[in-house]
């Protein structure tokens, strides 16, 4: 048993190195071939990893190309720095947003950038590296010196160099060295990711050693600052700042970020894998509320996937593509078809066919895969009508005023993946308010849904109704142009009050008007109510919710348990256990009606606990002691005097000295000096 | 109250029934967040301030809806304020637990004698409260408590595990229920009069008044093997134990996608690691680290990857260019997963070694499987680390002791193994020359002459001048080697001071011990 090997009074470390033979060879870089490991026998890994790869360079794609765009101006501003001769370091802050596991990606992609475009000599120093100005100035130069030799042959001396030996004179000659005079000089730039775990005093001074060597060296400096451009102020006094020229920039919001790829990759009518409503708001709050981090979203939509897969081959028919569907159907055996079978949607499915044809689809595979293939083959047109007419939907409502539906498309879909959104109050809402919209908004709006619809369907068929409609109600907008003007001059016949003398008069007049019929529609209003129940009419064909449809399950994940695996309930498992161990036992002994009551037959440290959560402050080990003593045993007990007292079965105490190391150990309390034999509460309340 | 009446007068004044004033809303929002077991309290900001934030993103000041809609226990059940306690609450707990089952003679007798026992101390309880009041608070006080909890969400049933990952055959988890707990609400007049005395009000019993005050180690770990469940917990701990290794492989899946996992819930973990590491990771590169182990830090860990995994013949001393160069050299060998399997991660408390640990969980080829305990444990990681580790969480409740986890710590009921360290002293003393145990008899003494408060111990000159007036030792060099084996035994400590760089020698015992110890031996 290994549990025995494991545990040791002397070391804590154990090594178990299983014939591993370390590879010699210290650079092969061969592609290895993809990865054999136990799971790839089964198909719906091996469909798992095709598309987590897909998206995922999908995904780094369009990060890297936002970050590109982003930084845009501030490689200008590094290109220029050094343009003329300058007095103070040129100095970026990049004010980055708390969102910190996203930006390591940024920075990489900033370093990038520098070196291409501007200078080969780029680095980047991290805190937990730099916790000493030799430590920082080391690792700089080290970079400065290491990059460049590599770029040129591998086998350049100053490689060994050692750390020490490494300084800023060194840096100098080395820099006259590549850079003889008259030559063009690239400029040395320092990229600090995480200003604020710095130690100031250390860039401090590195920044006033830095500053004397300006005139040789041309530093340049990027700060990346998480929190507010405060920080750099107060944490530099005056003689520092002014040895550096600051410009501020600033990065888009996270939330920007987020929507932008969400739209790209995840919540698109190219990606097979759907979210289903209650995860994908789950997925937005831990990244609203916890974090902000785009990364963590994306990793968490990777969580998702990798457990929707994982229900079985079933899952291997999420294909966007009908012919990989028809492929992969050809290859299913019977218990492939059996994992089909078992989803809960297909059970509602088999109940609405008549009985016949339930025998045959639960007994006849062959069917059963024409059947299945037809209905993959609907949720596919499904998905891609879905997404492209909720486009359409958001671009219509997205800037109402109050925006009832969201003002993102993540919100609008989130809505739209769980609730038949055209026929909700939200919807209505958004009908009333477009109905005071004017004829140029109304024109605009419709335009560019005509625009969403062309982008996206090269092959018409589906969205052909839906077109036609909208481009025959923009010629009516179109012409309704030349006739407007003659509608006008009816209106106006009889507004003005007439002569109003009293207040009743005046009431009564308006009580009449009240009462008369609402004039008359123009023809732009009845245009109006005719795009707007056009619009309706295909938003509620298009936009149902994916749980009516049988199999939607492989193509939609919304199974919102995995929500204790993302953010783990750590304290109230362990509360729960304590105050309930029924919660996890099951078992019939310790069923308890209220959370407050003790029996005996509960394990011992739910009894301790149990009992401290009667206690203030401090805990008197003797009285704990008595209390269980009492509860575990109370027949042990009874004849009552001063031996029971004093004599106590050494097995309970035992128990009950394992109960409170546990306790403690749990950090439930903690041992105290102030008084004799007491233990000090760590948590309230119970 | 201040706040209500602040609020009415400022609607009065702007008559614009739609904004709060600032108290308003910042006592809104402290409710808030407190329902959502985010703080206990939430100082009063200055008002500047916080009218800053108040105009930020409406978006974010909302409650979320799904984080905390079924969350079965809110913080404040174990975080929130102290309630002033009943006088005689452990006693009260006592009966009510026992009455339920003994008959009436017994049941009486039962409270006599706990109440001489709790009275037994000189102020009795928590609070002082007036002789009227005593007699009756035996019967209402549980009552309110029954009454508040009677009112229990229907139940709900959890979704079945997934647990036919690969085609394994499907186990039915049977059918697992959820009790809500009831709700506990925050008397804030009540924390104050608690916090009000300072005084410790419980009673004055000690652990002296038993035959046994204290069982030392080792007849407890004796005892404690007679401990078993009882018959149908054990059951039941066994059907936690198999739903566990359920999904094993599921585990493996999560590893190889880059996820770490991180394993929660009641009872010891240990043996569940160990069965993973038995049952999949026979053949595999596996470091196994006991986070409770008392004196492990992140260096011993680095250095067991460096000599005993990757067999390197260089170690750089900096923690970082030794993580440096282990990730490079796993990184040449990415055709081998390594497997790191922590107890207690959270006991490795310094921020640079999670950090450390972080950085290696991101190297794909490094997974990390990882147990926490302690109820403060997530506290540890930033955002950062977090995102690094890229936990997933896995509740494994089992119920099942902590023996080598709780063997390390000083327990207050545990004796303190004194004893044992005398003993060993002694011991070793005992195979001591003549001049060593001259040598070490004279840091003692010295340590028993000075020892205060600000003892830094011995100076390592003056230990030489004085050894060599004794004619103990002749060169500075016979000493150290002398010294070198006190270090080696932990007899001994050396320390440099801050100040001036002097070395100093410290004895590692306390002082009565010290005594015991000088007693025998001049």
């Amino acid at each position: 048993m290994v549990d025995q090997e494991t545990v040791s009074v002397s070391k804590g470390i154990f090594v178990f190195r299983n014939n591993f033979k370390r590879s010699k060879k210290s650079s092969k870089k061969q592609p290895s071939k993809p990865k054999k490991d136990e799971f790839s026998d089964n198909l719906w890994y091996l469909k798992y990893t095709d598309l987590w790869e897909e998206l995922n360079n999908k995904y780094e794609k369009l990060t890297s190309e936002m970050f590109t765009a982003m930084t845009s101006d501030l490689l200008e501003f590094v290109s220029i720095s050094h343009r003329d001769p300058v007095a103070e370091i040129p100095t970026a802050a990049l004010l980055t947003g708390i969102n910190m596991p996203d930006h390591e990606a940024q920075f990489i992609n900033l370093k990038r950038q520098i070196k291409t475009d501007i200078t080969p000599h780029v680095a980047f120093l991290h805190s937990e590296d730099c916790t000493s100005l030799k430590y920082l100035i080391e690792n700089m130069i080290n970079q400065f010196i290491k990059d460049s030799t590599e770029d040129d042959d591998d086998n350049v001396n100053t490689n060994n160099l050692k750390k020490s030996d490494l300084s800023l004179p060194l840096l100098q000659s080395w820099y006259e060295h590549m850079y003889p005079v008259k030559t063009e000089k690239n400029l040395l730039v320092v990229i600090v990711p995480d200003f604020e775990s710095f130690n100031t005093k250390v860039l401090q001074t590195f920044i006033l050693i830095i500053s004397s060597y300006l005139p040789k060296l041309p530093f340049m400096f990027v700060f990346g600052i998480a929190t507010c451009i405060n920080t750099l102020h107060t944490s530099f006094p005056y003689h520092v700042t002014s040895k550096t020229n600051v410009k501020v920039f600033r990065c888009e919001p996270s939330t920007v970020h987020l929507n932008k790829m969400l739209e790209g990759v995840f919540l698109s009518p190219f990606c097979p894998f759907q979210l289903g409503g209650k995860v994908f708001d789950l997925f937005t709050e831990i990244f609203l509320y916890y974090d902000f981090s785009v990364r963590n979203f994306v990793q968490n939509i990777k969580f998702a996937i990798m457990e929707h897969f994982c229900y079985g081959n079933a899952m291997a028919l999420c294909q966007l593509n009908r012919h990989d569907v028809k492929e992969i159907l050809e290859v299913f055996t019977h218990e492939d078809f059996e994992n089909v079978r078992h989803l809960m949607s297909f059970r509602k499915f088999v109940e609405s066919e008549p009985y016949e044809n339930q025998i045959r689809l639960l007994t006849d595979d062959e069917y059963f895969k024409l059947i299945v293939h037809e209905k993959i083959i609907i949720i596919q047109r499904y998905i891609r009508g879905f997404h492209v007419v909720l486009k359409c939907l958001y671009t219509l409502v997205s800037d109402l005023p109050g925006a009832p539906l969201g003002k993102n498309y993540r919100e609008i879909y989130a809505y739209a993946v769980s609730k038949p959104i055209a026929q909700s109050n939200e919807y209505r809402e958004c009908l009333q308010l477009l109905n005071f919209q004017s004829k140029k908004y109304l024109y605009d709006k419709l335009m560019s849904i005509k625009n969403i619809i062309n982008e996206f369907s090269k092959k018409k068929t589906q969205f052909g109704d839906f077109l036609n409609e909208i481009c025959d109600l923009i010629d009516l907008l179109n012409n309704l142009d030349s006739e407007a003007n003659q509608e006008v001059e009816k209106m106006d016949s009889n507004t003005g009050m007439g002569q109003v003398t009293d207040r009743k008069a005046f009431k009564s007049n308006l009580l009449s008007r009240s009462q008369q019929k609402p004039k008359p529609l123009n023809k732009y209003e009845k245009i109006r109510i005719d795009v707007l129940y056009c619009l309706t009419k295909h938003f509620q064909l298009f936009l149902v919710e994916p749980s009516r449809m049988p199999f939607y399950e492989i193509f939609f994940f919304d199974d919102i348990s995995i929500k204790s695996k993302i953010i783990g309930m750590h304290r109230s498992a362990i509360h729960n256990a304590l105050n309930d161990p029924n919660h996890y036992l099951q078992c019939n002994c310790c069923e308890i009606s209220n959370s407050q009551t003790i029996k005996a037959t509960m394990p011992d440290i739910c009894i301790a606990y149990k009992l401290h959560l009667e206690c203030g402050k401090m805990i008197n080990l003797y009285d704990w002691l008595q209390a269980f003593l009492y509860i575990v045993d109370p027949k042990e007990s009874d004849d009552f005097d001063d031996k029971s007292n004093k004599l106590v079965d050494p097995e309970l105490q035992a128990r009950f000295t394992q109960a409170v190391a546990e306790l403690e150990y749990l950090g439930f309390i903690k041992s105290s000096k102030r008084k004799a034999d007491h233990v000090a509460r760590l948590t309230w309340g119970g | 109250m201040a706040t209500n009446n602040q609020n009415a007068s400022s609607l009065r004044r702007t008559s614009r029934p739609k904004k709060l004033s600032l108290k308003a809303v910042e006592s809104q929002y402290a409710t808030k967040l407190k329902t959502a077991g985010f703080v206990a309290s939430v100082s009063s900001s200055s008002d500047e301030e916080f009218h800053f934030s108040s105009d930020e993103d409406r978006e974010i000041a909302d409650k979320p809806k799904l984080l905390h809609e079924d969350e079965t226990v809110k913080g404040q059940e174990i975080f929130a304020f102290q309630t002033r306690k009943q006088k005689d609450g452990l006693a009260m707990k006592v009966q009510e637990a026992i009455i339920s089952k003994t008959p009436h003679v017994v049941r009486s007798t039962i409270k006599q004698r706990l109440k001489a026992v709790f009275k037994d101390g000189s102020s009795g309880s928590e609070f002082e409260v007036s002789s009227e009041e005593e007699s009756s608070d035996s019967d209402s006080t549980s009552s309110p408590s029954e009454e508040e909890s009677e009112e229990e969400k229907p139940k709900k049933s959890i979704k079945k595990l997934n647990l036919d990952i690969a085609a394994t055959s499907k186990v039915s988890s049977k059918g697992r229920k959820i009790k809500p707990n009831s709700k506990y609400l925050i008397q804030s007049e009540e924390y104050f009069a608690n916090l009000g005395s300072s005084k410790i009000k419980t009673s004055n019993n000690t652990l002296d008044k038993l035959q046994t005050p204290r069982l030392p180690q080792y007849e407890l770990q004796k005892l404690l093997l007679k401990k078993k469940f009882s018959r149908e917990h054990a059951k039941a701990v066994e059907q936690l134990d198999h739903c566990n290794k359920n999904v094993f492989k599921k585990w493996l899946y999560v590893l190889r996608q880059n996820f770490s996992i991180l394993l929660y819930g009641l009872g010891s973990k240990k043996h569940i690691l160990s069965e993973f590491q038995a049952s999949y990771l026979i053949d595999m590169p596996v470091i196994v680290i006991n986070g409770f182990f008392p004196t492990l830090t992140i260096k011993n860990i680095l250095d067991s990857f460096v000599q005993d995994l990757l067999e390197l013949d260089e170690n750089p001393s900096n923690v970082n260019q030794s993580l440096e160069l282990i990730i490079q050299e796993i990184k040449n060998n990415i055709d081998t997963t390594f497997y790191l399997l922590i107890n207690n991660i959270e006991a490795l408390k310094s921020a640079k070694a999670q950090s450390i640990l972080a950085t290696l969980a991101t190297v794909p080829n490094i997974h990390l499987i990882a147990t926490i305990d302690h109820i403060n444990a997530p506290l540890i990681w930033d955002n950062h680390k977090l995102s690094k580790f890229n936990f997933t969480w896995w509740d494994v409740t089992n119920f099942s002791t902590y023996h080598h986890e709780t063997e390390c710590e000083m327990s207050s009921m545990t004796q303190q193994n004194s004893s044992l360290a005398l003993s060993s002293l002694k011991n070793i003393f005992a195979s001591l020359t003549q001049n060593s145990k001259a040598i070490y008899i004279k840091l003692a003494k010295y340590q028993i002459e000075n020892s205060g408060q600000f003892y830094q111990g011995m100076a390592f000159k003056d230990l030489y001048m004085n050894c060599r007036e004794s004619f103990i030792v002749s060169s500075d060099l016979a000493l150290r080697a002398q010294l070198t084996e006190f270090i080696d035994h932990k007899m001994v400590r050396t320390k440099r001071s801050v100040e001036d760089g002097t070395e100093y020698l410290i004895v590692p015992f306390n002082n009565s011990l010290l005594q015991k110890f000088m007693e025998d031996y001049t």
